[in-house]
């Protein structure tokens, strides 16, 4: 027998405990059938998550007899380590992804439906859709919604009387007033290959006229090709920031911390990273920058509006074969750890810019005052769709182009051609 | 360097002094410059590291060890590390020199092939096949003990040190065995009180090895140890990420010196044993 | 003398040894005729071997390992050779330049990549900037962003970090040759290079070949210096089979063609060790 407990009661009951620093025990106390250990799979946070910590700590002290263990697996192998877990019989009562893991088995069905299980109404609608299979919901998400905006220094602007440009035209005119100088009007870890598809989620939210999603899915399931002159559009757009100077030849041998280096030396007016950063960035407060947000200009006329990739930081699912007694045990931990004062503490504790819970507020300054307004325009990321070996060729692909070793036709061959092979393997794609 | 042409001990021909001293300290600036150059940055703040890698710290940040010590929590790194590793180098030289003894003393036909089915997978790193070894681990439920590691780490270490155990004893004279024999002396004392005692290059240079190996080892512990009370140093330095993409990297610069610190000193302490080892061990017979 | 006498000695490692490494090993080999998602109840099939036939990238990988053994071979053997002959004798400062040289080999390659990966770095790296600072600005390459330079500079890091335990192991040869042979070779007028040419040279094949069949089954198995440092990049130009076999086990779920990948690595490094054996004991008997 389950006791729950309405965010009204949360508001309520817990405005006090919100005004202390910590946590506090205001925890939940669910009366739960079940006792034993929840096994909760999850991927290794860099920081750690003390927040997170803080919350199982809370809830076993209220529900005594409940352990919640978890396990962690680095982030590339945690699918494989999950599936070996599950082959030597270990049970995963929770899964706590990102989302593009969750999402894999949210459409495979394994996971529980939550629609009825949580007050999902506390979520942002942008950040639920990451953990919804047709209309239905399988995962919830956790902590905050985040993505790669452009961030900007905006003193370089002010010291050589520039203005924010709007439109591509713009970009150009900077590059040519910054000729003399050694700053760049891009940064870029060109040399990590897994952050160069935001640069395509980016531009194929304008050259698909602000339908990649819906874009992506007819591609997937066969009703367009990546080989359409939208997606090749979008992949030139990213070459020809190579050819214009806008992304200089010297981004491949930089990793994050080169790029890190070269926008808090004042050395480039932009950098397409994850908002993360931001907070590094506020903390070290470099005389030479001043922080900034802002979003892509348009590329081309025509009624497209910038938007950016993001997602929500986790996704939380229940193990749709387990014991009903586990399920409700896992659901009450989740509604825990999910609830405004949870979110609350989880975003302040891991830097996040945005929470994924509509009544918890943002706290950060000006710069993430800005990001939550710029929020409206999160696109998920694409990738979360995409099938990994496509991802591998939009990665490599994009990498190459702006090297200027191939063409834009040629990654979007390549990517239809990886999507037949699995397809003429079984693959089908389900939204 | 005739001395070096020759053999060890001979005085040296001036002519040819000066190519050895250009030898050396080419090569010993080749490996301190890089080494000196994270050990300075390891006294910046990374505020200014990540701007200028180069340069001297402007202010000298010793509180960047006393900070990477207890972010960390390296007290407690350094217990788990010395333990899995003291035990996987004890467990090995054990093993490995039972088993060279066992194939030295029993002259059975089938002895070649078992070594060869050791030595064979001598240079293959664990990540080839992580996925088997983890269901293994898994279903011995060792996950999350020191044992998931020491276990797995004396598997791998195991050929190199038989080999070097097995060579050794190869170039041991028979007649000390044969002498003890005669004497009445089972193999258990000829192990304990003939083998092993004239073995100590060879323990020394398998506990070198042994030792580093395990000391170092991240993969496996990443993978199999969840627990942080249980986490080992190359695991511990994980918090010094400031966010999913970036790290602190004088903190972390600060937090790799203290890990080098007690292999440095090993080594040299037992340096001319090391030596010595290799030599008896690595290629006789 | 009685073969069961020898269990007791033999079967603590071998147990271990079979139950952390061979069964592993044997399970990927089961694993590589299954499906790709781990079932291991499915029937056999030798599907995955076909498709490795055709693998074009692996094909180019292992490619790139054989270039890499190359290379890394002839580096490490030759600089710890020459490291080895400086450091043996007696001088003032032995103790600590045999120190010195083996300290790459003790500190972990995590380190090691960080560190290297920001020396090699084209703008703010320390690398470049010496060279420049020397006036040789047109040799400051861009070491790590090149299709054409990063499988070097690989293998100089690689070659940076074990040299050292190939030292030792000439150290540990040189100290054992028979001072009397050179005494005997000195007193009929040899010189010093004919000595060395004619003694040295030959007594130390042996151990030649123990750092070449190191060496070389090391760079086919390599992995961890080029994922820190590269991932397999820029442009695939640092691309080995255990990278391979990492994408396709971890980024693409592939875990039976995974598994093949990896068992036909392995059966190319047994039979590349069977011929390097076979070279060393031809070596040995001269």
């Amino acid at each position: 027998m389950t006791i729950r407990l309405t965010r009204r009661n949360y508001l309520l009951g817990t405005a006090a405990a919100i005004a202390t620093a910590a946590l506090g025990r205001a925890g939940f106390a669910a009366g739960l059938a079940y006792q034993g250990d929840i096994n909760m799979y999850s991927l290794v946070r860099t920081p750690p998550d003390d927040a997170l910590a803080a919350l199982i700590e809370s809830f076993q002290a209220d529900n005594p007899g409940v352990a919640i263990k978890t396990t962690s697996y680095p982030s590339e192998t945690d699918v494989a380590l999950m599936t070996a877990a599950q082959k030597a019989g270990e049970a995963i009562d929770i899964m706590f992804l990102n989302g593009q893991d969750l999402r894999r088995y949210a459409i495979d069905g394994t996971r529980l439906q939550l629609d009825d299980k949580l007050a999902l109404d506390r979520f942002r609608p942008g950040a639920l859709a990451t953990g919804q299979v047709n209309g239905k919901t399988f995962g919830v998400p956790y902590s905050s919604i985040s993505g790669f905006p452009l961030i900007a220094n905006a003193k370089i602007l002010t010291d050589h009387g520039l203005t924010m440009p709007k439109t591509y035209a713009d970009l150009l005119a900077i590059r040519d007033k910054l000729a003399g100088t050694d700053i760049k009007v891009f940064t870029h870890p060109g040399k990590n290959i897994y952050l160069w598809p935001v640069w395509f989620f980016t531009t194929f939210g304008q050259t698909s006229g602000n339908k990649s999603v819906e874009r992506t899915a007819e591609i997937l399931s066969g009703k367009g090709k990546f080989t359409d002159s939208d997606v090749v559009a979008g992949l030139d757009a990213i070459f020809q920031f190579g050819k214009d100077g806008l992304l200089t030849q010297e981004i491949f041998s930089m990793d994050v911390p080169q790029s890190l280096a070269e926008f808090a030396a004042g050395r480039a007016l932009f950098w397409m990273h994850h908002e993360s950063v931001l907070a590094e960035l506020m903390k070290q407060a470099p005389a030479a920058v001043t922080l900034d947000v802002t979003l892509m200009p348009l590329l081309a006329e025509g009624g497209a509006h910038a938007t950016y990739p993001g997602g929500p930081s986790a996704i939380i699912g229940v193990n749709s074969g387990a014991t009903a007694d586990r399920q409700a045990a896992s659901i009450a931990f989740i509604d825990w750890i999910t609830s405004d004062q949870a979110n609350a503490a989880a975003v302040k504790f891991n830097n996040g810019t945005v929470p994924v819970n509509t009544a918890v507020a943002a706290a950060g300054g000006p710069v993430v005052d800005k990001m939550v307004v710029l929020s409206d325009n999160l696109v998920t990321y694409l990738d979360w769709n995409w099938p990994p070996e496509v991802t591998h060729v939009f990665q490599e692909g994009i990498q190459a182009g702006v090297g200027g070793q191939t063409t834009a036709e040629q990654v979007a061959a390549d990517a239809q051609a990886a999507l037949d092979k699995l397809v003429a393997a079984g693959y089908t794609f389900k939204n | 360097m005739t001395a070096a042409l020759d053999a060890p001990g001979k005085p040296a021909e001036r002519s040819l002094h000066w190519l050895r001293w250009l030898i050396l300290a080419f090569g010993a600036l080749g490996v301190l410059y890089p080494i000196g150059l994270f050990l300075v940055n390891s006294l910046k703040t990374n505020a200014e590291f990540v701007v200028t890698p180069l340069s001297w710290p402007s202010v000298w940040a010793f509180e960047n060890y006393v900070v990477a010590w207890q972010k960390a929590r390296m007290g407690r790194l350094i217990v788990n590390s010395a333990i899995v590793s003291f035990a996987t180098t004890i467990l090995t030289i054990l093993f490995a020199s039972m088993l060279a003894f066992g194939l030295h003393i029993f002259r059975f036909r089938g002895r070649n092939a078992i070594m060869a089915s050791v030595v064979m997978t001598l240079t293959i790193p664990a990540q080839i096949y992580i996925i088997p070894l983890y269901i293994v681990v898994i279903s011995l439920g060792l996950i999350n003990t020191h044992l998931a590691l020491i276990l797995p780490y004396t598997a791998g270490s195991l050929p190199l040190a038989v080999i070097l155990f097995s060579n050794y004893f190869a170039g041991l004279p028979n007649e000390v065995i044969d002498a003890a024999r005669m004497d009445g002396s089972s193999n258990f004392d000829i192990y304990r009180r003939i083998m092993l005692p004239l073995s100590r290059p060879v323990i020394g240079a398998v506990g070198i090895f042994t030792f580093v190996g395990a000391w170092n080892e991240f993969f496996l512990a990443l993978i199999f140890i969840q627990n942080k009370d249980l986490y080992t140093l190359p695991l511990g330095t994980q918090v010094f990420a400031t966010s999913e993409y970036s790290v602190d990297f004088t903190l972390l610069f600060a937090a790799f010196s203290i890990s080098m610190m007690p292999m440095l000193i090993a080594y040299l302490l037992m340096q001319r044993q090391f030596i010595a080892g290799m030599a008896g061990g690595a290629l006789k017979g | 003398m009685s073969r069961l006498g020898a269990i007791p000695w033999i079967a603590p490692g071998l147990v271990l040894f079979f139950v952390f490494v061979q069964f592993p090993i044997l399970l990927q080999v089961w694993m590589s005729f299954g499906p790709d998602s781990m079932d291991m109840t499915a029937a056999p099939s030798l599907r995955h071997y076909v498709e490795l036939v055709h693998d074009r990238k692996f094909g180019t990988a292992l490619g790139h390992n054989v270039h890499f053994a190359i290379a890394t071979v002839i580096g490490k053997v030759v600089l710890a050779f020459a490291l080895a002959l400086a450091l043996n004798g007696d001088f003032r400062g032995r103790l600590f330049f045999r120190g010195v040289f083996f300290l790459p080999v003790v500190i972990s390659f995590v380190a090691i990549g960080t560190i290297w990966g920001f020396m090699l770095q084209y703008q703010l790296g320390a690398v470049n900037g010496t060279l420049r600072a020397m006036g040789l600005g047109w040799l400051a390459l861009d070491w790590l962003g090149s299709g054409r330079l990063a499988m070097w500079s690989v293998i100089f890091v690689d070659i940076w970090k074990w040299t050292g335990f190939h030292v030792v192991i000439y150290l540990a040869g040189l100290q054992s040759l028979p001072r009397d042979l050179y005494e005997a070779a000195e007193m009929d007028g040899a010189s010093a290079f004919q000595r060395f040419r004619d003694i040295t040279m030959p007594l130390m094949r042996r151990y030649t070949m123990t750092n070449v069949i190191i060496a070389t089954l090391g760079a086919f198995s390599v992995f961890d210096v080029i994922f820190i440092m590269t991932k397999g990049g820029p442009f695939n130009s640092t691309q080995v089979a255990m990278t391979q076999i990492y994408l396709n086990a971890f980024q693409f779920q592939r875990f039976g063609y995974a598994s093949a990948q990896a068992t036909a690595l392995l059966a190319i490094m047994g039979a590349v060790s069977i011929v390097l054996l076979r070279l060393s004991q031809r070596v040995d008997t001269q």
